[in-house]
């Protein structure tokens, strides 16, 4: 579903992301782990026709990034890292101006702002401007705007931060319910997030992913028991 | 029909501003009032109906520029307008987008204005409506304008250089006040601004004198022009800018 080919980006003398090769297959949920300033965001960003790669190539889909930009953005949808949401407007109108702009019918819109809104347990403040709701209802209708146009390929890019314990668990769930149906493509610092979730995880540091596999392979290549130690060997290895 | 979607959004955003909704509609209805009751006192042909109404009406779009003007640099700098990027809206659909609200925002203002006119002693004739004509292309210029506004500025830019335009609106372009006693070279820089011109051609509409209206409203037309094109070239720029 995804693949990319030396894909690069380059700010001036910096490297965001070096070289990457990744293939991600239809349903699968894959995790990239790093630090700060690892280059998450930006293979997020470039994945998803924000900015263009400087060299390299990447099909989503049958779609080539740099030339089918139309095609790929009516199949994707993301999740920003911060909050995304249109803050005068209601939970509801939210949601249904975000089908709206994907295309979707009129009956099917209906029924998605209502599905989205009771899974996400928004049932209470469906009427409320999201200026008036908490972080955390706001960050879910965030959430509830990348999924309810139904994407083929998904981008999550630390979702589950600013979430309290159940949230992140209700979302996990939710996450969980997806897999196999949509291509999810995650970042996360949170450790047993990946680990409960993932399909298959890389590490990516300065820009290049310089481990991966299921957490299971990274846990054996790495001798340790839990993918955070995994995660922090394979760090200090790199440094 | 993407762009509609987003244009509602936006609307309601605008619409849900109780302050620009004051200021745009209320302010210039309330001004009309107060020059109308100095015009009995100071008889100048100024603080007449038929020139006080248009000057204060496109005082009021003033005000669309600068509340657009917000909103865009409000989403540029929340991840909202990156979220919509990412969308399969594409550069005309946020200008649309962008622009659609203008216009009922606009209405509301003309109307109000021309009905606050029949109060305060225009006569009911087929020239108000050919005075709310004769506003559009004062209206796509604002429009236009707080497009380029919003995605060239930071907000707090957007509030200092739309309160020297709202000024600069009123004073250059004679709202309230006779340009001709401003002296020949301000005479001329107002001359080469589109606000007197607006004003003017409503005016020349609604007094009905024989003056050349499209004069005026083909400087206003070219401001227009000029700033929808900049306000497309910078928000293509504005959705690559990120490749820098």
């Amino acid at each position: 579903m995804i693949v990319t080919q030396g894909l690069t980006k380059k700010y001036g003398d910096l490297t965001a992301v070096d070289n990457l090769n990744i293939s991600i297959a239809r349903g699968e949920l894959f995790s990239l782990l790093g630090l700060n300033g690892a280059g998450k965001t930006t293979t997020i960003k470039m994945l998803s026709c924000l900015i263009r790669p400087t060299s390299g190539k990447a099909l989503i889909k049958q779609w080539d990034l740099t030339k089918d930009t139309q095609h790929i953005k009516q199949i994707i949808n993301v999740s920003p890292q911060e909050t995304a949401i249109a803050l005068n407007l209601t939970v509801q109108e939210n949601l249904k101006m975000i089908a709206g702009i994907y295309d979707l019918p009129k009956k099917s819109m209906q029924e998605k702002t209502h599905e989205m809104i009771e899974v996400f347990s928004l049932q209470e403040v469906r009427n409320k401007k999201a200026k008036l709701l908490s972080g955390g209802m706001q960050r879910r209708l965030s959430i509830a705007m990348a999924l309810i146009t139904e994407p083929e390929i998904l981008f999550l890019d630390e979702p589950t931060l600013g979430l309290d314990v159940l949230a992140r668990r209700e979302l996990w769930a939710i996450i969980t319910r997806l897999k196999g149906k949509t291509t999810i493509l995650l970042t996360t610092h949170y450790m047993e997030e990946s680990e409960a979730l993932s399909d298959r995880v890389a590490v990516m540091i300065k820009g290049k992913i310089i481990a991966s596999g299921t957490v299971k392979e990274l846990l054996e290549r790495t001798n340790t028991h839990k993918l955070e130690d995994a995660f922090i060997l394979l760090n200090q290895e790199e440094a | 029909m993407k762009y509609t979607y987003f244009a509602g959004r936006n609307s309601k955003e605008i619409l849900r501003d109780p302050l620009s909704l004051i200021l745009a509609g209320v302010l210039p209805v309330v001004f009309i009032i107060l020059f109308s009751i100095i015009s009995r006192n100071v008889p100048m042909e100024v603080f007449q109906p038929v020139n006080i109404v248009p000057g204060l009406t496109v005082f009021g779009f003033t005000f669309i520029a600068m509340s657009l003007g917000l909103l865009i640099a409000k989403d540029k700098s929340s991840s909202f307008l990156t979220r919509l990027f990412i969308s399969p809206l594409k550069a005309r659909d946020f200008i649309l987008g962008y622009f659609i609200p203008v216009l009922p925002m606009a209405a509301i203002i003309a109307v109000s204005c021309l009905i606050t006119g029949l109060f305060v002693g225009i006569p009911l004739s087929a020239k108000l409506f050919y005075t709310f004509l004769s506003y559009i292309p004062f209206v796509l210029f604002s429009g236009f304008f707080g497009i380029f506004l919003g995605i060239t500025c930071r907000e707090t830019q957007v509030l200092a250089v739309g309160n020297i335009y709202i000024i600069a609106s009123t004073l250059l372009g004679g709202a309230w006040m006779d340009l001709r006693i401003m002296g020949e070279t301000i005479r001329k820089i107002t001359d080469l601004l589109p606000f007197s011109h607006a004003i003017e051609a409503s005016r020349i509409v609604l007094s009905g004198r024989p003056d050349d209206t499209w004069g005026h409203l083909g400087v206003v037309c070219l401001y227009a022009l000029v700033f929808f094109i900049l306000a497309v070239i910078f928000f293509r720029r504005k959705m690559r800018s990120d490749n820098k």
